[in-house]
Parts: structure tokens; C-alpha cells; sequence
């Protein structure tokens, strides 16, 4: 389907993520990533003849009421000098940075443009945490779920229940995520929990052990602070071309294989549960077998039916039979740690159900409390979060899908010890990576699948 | 702050909202009656379960046949099992002063219920109802209803709540 042309990315920028970066307004943080972008990506050509060719311009940002801006995607173009280059914001609560690459990928596939700017941020300090955890349970029904107290953690709590009742899994393995995930922060210097962040708070940085995790404090059974990330500041941009323009500007353009998004109910409360209803939506992967599926419940409360319906897109768009077999490097949404296990199983890492066995797949140091390595080989293949995902870098939440995207093209051109400024997240030898931006309970997820373009 | 690099100055913002319900008032006007009222749509063969669904959340519409619902069904009396729980012991603003506290879905037995699992709360320390302890809390135990007076202009989907309707 469609035409021939193809989407490649050729940059990309970060700020550190932090709990509140005082320092600097939304549009100077946006411009922080944007520079790192342009001027440190080794570019083939003046970075400056690069933005003077870009052509269209993707905005990516949450909450009007965090910003307190409307319309600042007209801000944060005129701030970039970017003006009057077609410009469009994007908004999918905590997919908003996913999505904003595929409006992106979509703008130069179509031919509307050749080089586009995605430029992400969220400022989420500027409230109290009681006011943002409301600002955020807004995004969820304000007639039927907010009302009675529910705000976005305990909604994941409530799912994360009904998960381990349909599937046995513990919370030791959703703990083991959230130890995999804030260690290997330790070595990123963008994220929020990194000890060496010049924003780092001494109580929400450094590393971690599963007796830390699972004695941290309660925060809606059975997640506890530990299996949940926090709130941040933070601004990221990429930077997409078409990809003959591509290998022009760069030497390592990394080619974007497959886009896809999926959506559920508006209300976790209206997941359907029907016996078999993953077939019913056509949403088995091609090493899956039907009689896997055909009795079980589903989506329910314990699967992400939008992460699936994102991920099949993707793949069938990048030809991917196998996602275990062929994907090396992922980033995606672990906003607590058992949706990380809920996502491998719509992904098509494991089983559905299998999550916890696929976090069990890499050796722990059960007397120490932390795996035997930094970013562990799950099934002694895929590196799932290396960045740290949410839970090491937290979520400045218009900037996550993008600076995601961004993580997975450092590794994709093997540059991690470059920007990271040392090489112990660099997976060996990446072919093909993946990154995965969800929203509110699963309302909106996009997948987006890259490889090596050159 | 007098910070000549970095200024932080305050800036309030207070709204109010004249909120309308629309279509599903009957279900808020049943919580002042002590009533919980949800709607179905009954054209089973254009959906594709086949089956009745009920609604609950109300919907005025229903999204697989796309028929307007004009069926309420009173639904006080049935019963009413726990699909899933939390205990929250952080909130949002507004509910701070009440942590910890049970969130709740709720499955209506007897019906399709996939689109019909209510967020409420539980309440398992209430006079005079059945008591238990947090641990004791089970996916699947009975709970039923119970509601609070609250003027009707001020109703909200809170009017409603659970109590243990079993000793577990
Ligand atoms: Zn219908």
C-alpha cells in the first residue's frame, strides 16, 4: 500500500529529564534538544543549511493545564525559528511523543514534506504533585472514574490486580522490572533518577535492589513507589527526512520500517472481555497460534488491546514474522513496572501471560537483589528499556515518545557511549529497534519499528 | 523569589465548570433516589458478541449498532461482584484527605459486561454492614450498594458506593 517513498531519522536531541528544571521555560528547553540535534549529530552538511531546508514542523506537548499556554506549538515553532513552515500539534495523553514521530514519519511518506522537525516537551513541575496527579486524572473520564477518587496510578493498580489473578504473575517479577530499569538510569546521564543529574534529588536517584522496590512505600496496592515513575521536565527533538535527502545529511540514517497505532475504550471500566476476543479483533501475530487465544478473556483489565493492534501494524508494515528473533533493542512505556510485563506480551515477546517469565529469563543475583548484569538480555536476545525507560528517566510526558525514539537511534548507530558519555548501555551490534509510547490505561499506543539505513 | 536568572512568581487559576450530563442525567438523578440505572441495547444480532449489552457506565448510544438507547434498566437489586481492586494511598488533590481508600470495578452479574465494569469505591470498615479486613478483600466476592445523600445539584458518579455484601 501506498507509495514508494521512505522515511529515515537523522538526528536527535535531549535535555536531562528532571523533577524541575526552574532554570528554563518550555520553548529554552525545547531549544536545548533542538541544538543538541542539529550541531551534534555529525550532519554531512552545516547544520544550519539542514534547517533551513526543514519543511514542515511536528509539536508534541500533553496538557494545556500543566503548560498553561495554549497554542504552544506556535511558540515552541517561532522560538526554533522555524516559521512559516507548515506546523501541526499533536496530542495522545502519554503516547503524545509516539504519535507526534508518526505524524512526522506521515508528513514526509505523503510527500507533504521532505524534512521535519518533531520537537517535544513537558514542564510538569510548575504544580504541586497532588495538583499534576490531578491534572493527569483528567485525561481519564471526568463524569464516571475521576469522581469516585480514581487518578492514573490506581487505575494501573487496579489492572495490575486483575493481572496477577488471571496470570499468577508476582510482584518480586513487576519489581525486578523496576531494578533492571533504575540501574540502568545510572548510566544515563538524560535521565531524572541518575545520581550524576545536576537536578537529581538524593531520594528519587541512584541505584536499587528488589528489597528496596518491594519495601518502598505504598502507593495503590500493588504498586508500590519503586514500580512507578514520577513526573518530569523535559524536552526532546528528532529529526526525520526522506531517505535519499537522508543519506545526504547523514552516514548512519536510520530508516523507519514500520509505523503503527492502536486505541481502546476512553474508560478502563469498559474493556471488553470477551472469551476470544483477541481473534475476534484479528490481532494475532504471525508466530502465534490461534488455539493459544481462543478461550482466553480479552483485552480485559490485564492486556493493552491498542499496544497489540500498534505493534501488528507495525510489523506487518516492516515484515516482521518474529518479534523475538529479530527485534535487539527496545524502548517502551513502562510507566509502572507491571505494564512493562503487560507490554512484552502485546508486543510479542512472551506469551500472553508469560510476562513474568521473560523478566525471570535474566540472571539475578537473588542474595545481592539486581541482575547479574546492567541492561540484562531478556530470552538472551532483546535489551528492553537500556535508556532506563519511565522508570529510570521518568516522564516529562510530550517529550517521552520522542526521546524514546531518540534512545533506540543512538543505539541503532552504536553512538550511545558518545551521548552518554560512557559505552555500558550500548547494545552489541543492533539491527533493529523498537519503540513503544502508550497512553492513559492503553487508549492510544504507537509503535514504531527502525533499523540501520545504511 | 528574587532571583535575578531565575524569577518564580505565583499565578492562580480557579474555574468553575456549569457541567451538563446530557443524556445519562437519569443515572445521576438515580443516585439521589438510591438507584443505579444503566442502559442496554438489545439489537444482539448487529453486534458482534451476538449478545445484549448492557451498559453501565450509562451510554445514551450504543458504539457497535450505533442505535440511539432508550432503555434503562434498574439495576439496585442484582447482584454485584468485585472484578478488581486497589487500596490507594496517594491521590489527587481532591482526594488526598481520604486516603487510603478502595477503588473499585465492579461486574454486574447476569449481563454481558464488557462494556460495564463501574470504577466506585468499597467500604469495608461501615457500620452496621458487613466488616473485613483489607486483606481479606477478593476479586469475585459479592458486594452491593449503598449511596450517600447529596443535594442533587451537586451529584456526582461518587454518590455511589460498595460494601461487602459477604463475609469472605
Ligand atoms: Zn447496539
Amino acid at each position: 500500500m501506498g507509495n514508494d517513498r521512505k522515511v529515515a531519522m537523522i538526528a536527535g536531541g535531549l535535555t536531562t529529564f528532571a523533577k524541575a528544571r526552574r532554570d528554563a521555560t518550555q520553548e529554552e528547553l525545547v531549544m536545548e534538544a533542538a541544538r543538541m540535534a542539529f550541531f551534534n549529530n555529525d550532519l554531512l552538511i552545516d547544520p544550519l543549511d539542514v534547517k533551513r531546508m526543514v519543511d514542515g514542523v511536528v509539536v508534541s506537548y500533553f496538557s494545556d493545564h500543566f503548560e498553561r499556554q495554549l497554542l504552544f506549538g506556535a511558540t515552541i515553532r517561532d522560538y526554533l525559528g522555524l516559521n512559516p513552515n507548515q506546523g501541526v500539534r499533536i496530542e495522545g495523553g502519554g503516547a503524545t511523543g509516539g504519535l507526534a514521530i508518526k505524524a512526522g514519519y506521515e508528513m514526509v511518506k505523503s510527500g507533504d514534506a521532505d524534512l521535519v522537525v518533531v520537537a517535544g516537551f513537558e514542564k510538569m513541575s510548575e504544580v504541586s504533585t497532588a495538583k499534576g496527579n490531578e491534572f493527569i486524572a483528567l485525561a481519564s473520564d471526568t463524569d464516571f472514574d475521576f469522581p469516585v477518587g480514581g487518578y492514573y496510578t490506581a487505575y494501573y493498580a487496579a489492572m495490575a490486580t486483575r493481572y496477577i489473578h488471571e496470570f499468577g504473575i508476582t510482584e518480586k517479577q513487576m519489581a525486578k522490572v523496576g531494578v533492571k530499569n533504575r540501574n540502568n538510569a545510572q548510566y544515563n546521564p538524560f535521565a531524572q533518577t541518575n545520581a550524576k543529574n545536576p537536578y537529581a534529588t538524593k531520594s528519587t536517584s541512584g541505584f536499587v535492589t528488589l528489597k528496596d522496590v518491594l519495601n518502598s512505600e505504598k502507593i495503590a496496592y500493588p504498586l508500590k513507589r519503586l514500580d512507578c515513575c514520577l513526573m518530569s521536565d523535559g524536552a526532546a527533538v528528532a529529526i526525520l527526512a526522506e531517505e535519499s535527502l537522508a543519506r545526504k545529511l547523514s552516514k548512519k540514517p536510520v530508516t523507519i520500517r514500520g509505523v503503527g497505532s492502536g486505541t481502546d475504550t476512553m474508560r478502563l471500566a469498559d474493556r471488553p472481555t470477551w472469551k476470544g476476543g483477541l481473534l475476534m479483533d484479528d490481532l494475532l501475530l504471525p508466530h502465534e497460534k490461534p488455539e493459544w487465544y481462543e478461550n482466553m478473556v480479552y483485552p480485559g483489565f490485564h492486556s493493552f488491546r491498542a499496544g497489540r493492534k500498534a505493534a501488528k501494524m507495525a510489523y506487518q508494515m516492516a515484515g516482521i514474522r518474529n518479534p523475538l528473533e529479530e527485534i535487539n533493542v527496545v524502548e517502551l512505556h513502562d510507566a509502572y513496572t507491571s505494564s512493562e510485563l503487560q507490554t512484552y506480551e502485546d508486543l510479542g515477546f512472551a506469551r500472553y501471560g508469560e510476562g513474568g517469565k521473560l523478566i525471570d529469563s535474566a540472571p539475578f543475583d537473588e542474595e545481592k537483589g539486581i541482575f547479574k548484569e546492567v541492561n540484562p538480555a531478556l530470552a538472551g536476545r532483546v535489551h528492553i528499556n537500556p535508556s532506563g525507560g519511565l522508570i529510570g528517566c521518568m516522564h516529562a510526558v510530550g517529550a517521552t515518545g520522542i526521546a524514546q525514539t531518540v534512545s533506540v537511534f543512538w543505539q541503532l548507530q552504536e553512538k550511545i557511549p558518545k551521548f552518554y558519555g560512557n559505552p555500558v548501555l550500548q547494545v552489541k551490534n543492533p539491527r533493529m529497534g523498537l519503540v513503544h509510547s502508550h497512553a492513559g490505561t492503553g487508549t492510544d499506543v504507537a509503535v514504531i519499528v527502525m533499523d540501520r539505513g545504511w | 523569589m528574587a532571583d535575578n536568572n531565575n524569577l518564580i512568581v505565583d499565578l492562580p487559576y480557579h474555574i468553575n465548570y456549569r457541567h451538563s450530563y446530557g443524556k445519562v442525567s437519569p443515572y445521576f438523578v438515580g443516585l439521589k433516589n438510591k438507584k443505579i440505572l444503566g442502559t442496554i441495547c438489545r439489537n444482539k444480532e448487529k453486534h458482534r458478541s451476538k449478545t445484549e449489552l448492557l451498559f453501565l457506565p450509562p451510554r445514551a448510544d450504543c458504539p457497535e449498532c450505533m442505535a440511539e438507547i432508550k432503555e434503562w434498566v434498574d439495576l439496585t437489586d442484582n447482584e454485584f461482584r468485585l472484578y478488581t481492586y486497589t487500596i490507594a494511598y496517594f491521590a489527587s488533590e481532591s482526594f488526598l484527605n481520604q486516603v487510603p481508600y478502595i477503588l473499585i470495578n465492579v461486574e454486574v452479574v447476569g449481563y454481558d459486561t464488557s462494556y460495564s465494569k463501574l470504577t466506585s469505591t468499597l467500604v469495608i470498615n461501615e457500620q452496621g454492614e458487613i466488616n473485613i479486613k483489607p486483606e481479606e478483600i477478593r476479586i469475585g466476592m459479592k458486594i452491593k450498594p449503598k449511596f450517600r445523600d447529596v443535594p442533587l445539584e451537586s451529584i456526582t458518579a461518587n454518590s455511589v458506593y460498595f460494601v461487602p455484601a459477604e463475609k469472605p
